[in-house]
C-alpha cells in the first residue's frame, strides 16, 4: 500500500506566531487517507532537514530520502512565504527553502504545502518548479495567505479516497475550508508519456509514471 | 506578552444577535437526481459518504449531505482549459446571480461581490517567460445572515464562467436556519483586550501586530460539517511582524456570544426519518 507522511508546526518557540490547528489539519490528512502511515512529526520533532536534499543549497544537510521522499504523498502545515516554509526548531536553520529542495527522485509523487504564499504566482517556476521537480508529480498549495483551520487535511484525504483526481481534490478541499479571498494553487509537471493532470490516489484511478525529467510545467490558481 | 498590538477604532456592534440553528437538510436520491437534471446531468446518483454525487460524461453535481450545499462542475473543465476567457465584470455578475436565483433565494451581500480570474501558466523551459491564460472568470458572492456578514467557509457562493459565458463550475454553500432565540453579545472592548493574549502572540519576544479590521458575523463551518448553531463571532484581520520572519497576515476568530456546544463530530452514516 502507498504511504503518507505528515509534518506540522504549532509551537514556533518565539521564532514566529504560534498556530492552533496545524496538528488537526495534518493529522486529519494522515488519519483519513487510505494509506500506510509512515510518519507524523510535529512541533519540535518537525525538522526542515526532512524536506531538504543532502548537499543542495545552504545549509547543505538534508535527509529527504529518509523522510519526505520515502513516501508517495506528504502534507506539511505551518507558516510559509514564497521562498520557504518554516519550523520551530533550528536543527538546520528552521527554514525549508526551495534552493535546498529536490523531490521525486525516490518515491514522492505529491505534496501539499498548507502554508501561506509558498506558491505565490510571480516567479513560481524558477522557485518551486524547474529546480524542485525531479520525478515529483504535483505540489498543492496557495497563491495567497491561508487561514489556520482544522478541517482541510481530513477533507482533502476524503476527496482523494472518493476517487477525485489529486488536483480536483485539492481545489475542492480549499473551496470547502477557505473564504473566497484566498487563492488555491498547484504546480504540476509533465513529460512524454506522462499524465499528471489525471493523477488519482493509489487504488482510486490512474497514476501517471513519474516525469523524471520534466519538459513542461503547469501552474494553476483560482479563488476558493 | 512582549509585542505591541494596535487596533483600529472599534466598530459599533449590536447588543444582541439572533442565534441561528441550521435545519437538517432532507436530501434524498430522487431530490438530488432532480437537481442533477436541472443542471442537464443524466447520471446515477451515488452515495459517496459526505456527498451524493451524480457524475455524467459532461458534468458532475456534488450535494453535501450535512448542509444545503452543492457544487456543479464540467468534467475536466476547470482550471486548465486553454481556451482564453474574456468576459466583462457586469455580465459575469448577472450570469452568476441568475444561476444562484435558479435554486432559491440566497442573501447575497452585493456590495462585497468580486470578480476574479482563474489562471493557467505554462512553462516549457527554465528562465523563460511562461504563457499565461485566463481560463475562467470567477464571480465570488459573499452572503449575509440576519443582517450580519456570513463568516467562515460554509456560507458563500461562486460561479466560474468560461468561454462563451458557459458556467464551467459553481458552488452554493449554505445552511437553512431557524432562529433559536437571542444571545447578548460580549462587548467588543473586552474581546479585543482578551485578543491581546491570543495563542498567536504567545512566546514572541519582539515584534508588533496591527489589527486592521474587525467584523461581527455568524460563522459557518465547512459545508461537510454538521453544525448545531452558527456561531456569533468577531473576525480580527491584521498583520503580525516578528523580527527575522516574514510578515504574517492573520484572520482570527473570537466567540462573540455563548452558544450550546456542538456535539462531537461523527460521520453521517444514517439518514434521519421524515
Amino acid at each position: 500500500m502507498a504511504s503518507v507522511g505528515v509534518e506540522w508546526v504549532e509551537d514556533y518557540n518565539g521564532l514566529r506566531g504560534n498556530l492552533s490547528n496545524t496538528n488537526a489539519q495534518a493529522s486529519g490528512f494522515s488519519n483519513t487517507l487510505i494509506a500506510t502511515r509512515a510518519f507524523n512529526w510535529g512541533d519540535d520533532l518537525a525538522w526542515d532537514q526532512d524536506f531538504e536534499q543532502a548537499g543542495k543549497g545552504s545549509p547543505s544537510s538534508g535527509t529527504d530520502t529518509t523522510w519526505i521522499d520515502s513516501v508517495e504523498i506528504a502534507f506539511y502545515s505551518g507558516h510559509g512565504s514564497p521562498g520557504r516554509f518554516t519550523f520551530g526548531v533550528k536543527i538546520d536553520d528552521a527554514l525549508a527553502k526551495h534552493a535546498e529542495i529536490s523531490w521525486g527522485e525516490k518515491r514522492l509523487n505529491w505534496i501539499a504545502l498548507d502554508a501561506c504564499d509558498v506558491l505565490a504566482r510571480d516567479g513560481v517556476f524558477d522557485r518551486w518548479g524547474w529546480p524542485v521537480f525531479h520525478g515529483l508529480h504535483m505540489i498543492c498549495g496557495f497563491d495567497t495567505t491561508t487561514s489556520d483551520e482544522a478541517h482541510r487535511g481530513r477533507i482533502f484525504a476524503t476527496y482523494l479516497n472518493a476517487g477525485w483526481t489529486v488536483r480536483e481534490a485539492w481545489i475542492r478541499a480549499c473551496q470547502d475550508t477557505e473564504g473566497s479571498d484566498t487563492r488555491w494553487a498547484y504546480l504540476r509537471s509533465g513529460a512524454a508519456d506522462t499524465d499528471t493532470f489525471n493523477d488519482h490516489w493509489f487504488g482510486r484511478g490512474r497514476v501517471s509514471p513519474d516525469p523524471t525529467s520534466p519538459t513542461i510545467l503547469f501552474y494553476a490558481r483560482g479563488n476558493c | 506578552m512582549s509585542i505591541e498590538i494596535s487596533f483600529p477604532d472599534l466598530p459599533t456592534v449590536p447588543d444582541v444577535v439572533t442565534l441561528q440553528a441550521p435545519v437538517f437538510p432532507e436530501w434524498e436520491v430522487d431530490i438530488v437526481a432532480e437537481l442533477a437534471r436541472a443542471h442537464e446531468i443524466d447520471a446515477e446518483v451515488v452515495d459517496a459518504g459526505p456527498w451524493f454525487v451524480a457524475r455524467g460524461e459532461r458534468a458532475a453535481l456534488e450535494v453535501y449531505q450535512a448542509t444545503h450545499s452543492f457544487r456543479f462542475g464540467l468534467v475536466g473543465g476547470d482550471s486548465e482549459s486553454i481556451e482564453p476567457v474574456d468576459v466583462d465584470d457586469g455580465t459575469a455578475v448577472e450570469v452568476a446571480l441568475d444561476w444562484v436565483r435558479r435554486f432559491g433565494d440566497l442573501p447575497v451581500r452585493r456590495e462585497g461581490i468580486t470578480v476574479t480570474s482563474e489562471e493557467l501558466l505554462i512553462s516549457e523551459a527554465p528562465d523563460t517567460e511562461p504563457v499565461a491564460i485566463v481560463t475562467g472568470r470567477q464571480v465570488n458572492l459573499p452572503l449575509e445572515i440576519d443582517g450580519l456578514p456570513a463568516l467562515g467557509p460554509g456560507a458563500k457562493a461562486q460561479v466560474t464562467l468560461g468561454a462563451g459565458l458557459a458556467i464551467t463550475s459553481a458552488y452554493r454553500f449554505w445552511r437553512e436556519t431557524k432562529t433559536a432565540g437571542e444571545r447578548r453579545i460580549e462587548p467588543l472592548e473586552a474581546v479585543a483586550e482578551r485578543f491581546r493574549e491570543a495563542r498567536l502572540f504567545e512566546g514572541l519576544r519582539s515584534g508588533s501586530a496591527e489589527v486592521t479590521g474587525i467584523r461581527l458575523g455568524h460563522y459557518s463551518d465547512p459545508p461537510t460539517e454538521v453544525q448545531r448553531h452558527l456561531r456569533p463571532a468577531y473576525e480580527f484581520t491584521g498583520v503580525l511582524r516578528v523580527e527575522g520572519a516574514e510578515p504574517y497576515e492573520f484572520i482570527q476568530y473570537a466567540p462573540a456570544a455563548a452558544v450550546p456546544a456542538d456535539k462531537p463530530r461523527r460521520r453521517l452514516l444514517l439518514r434521519p426519518n421524515g
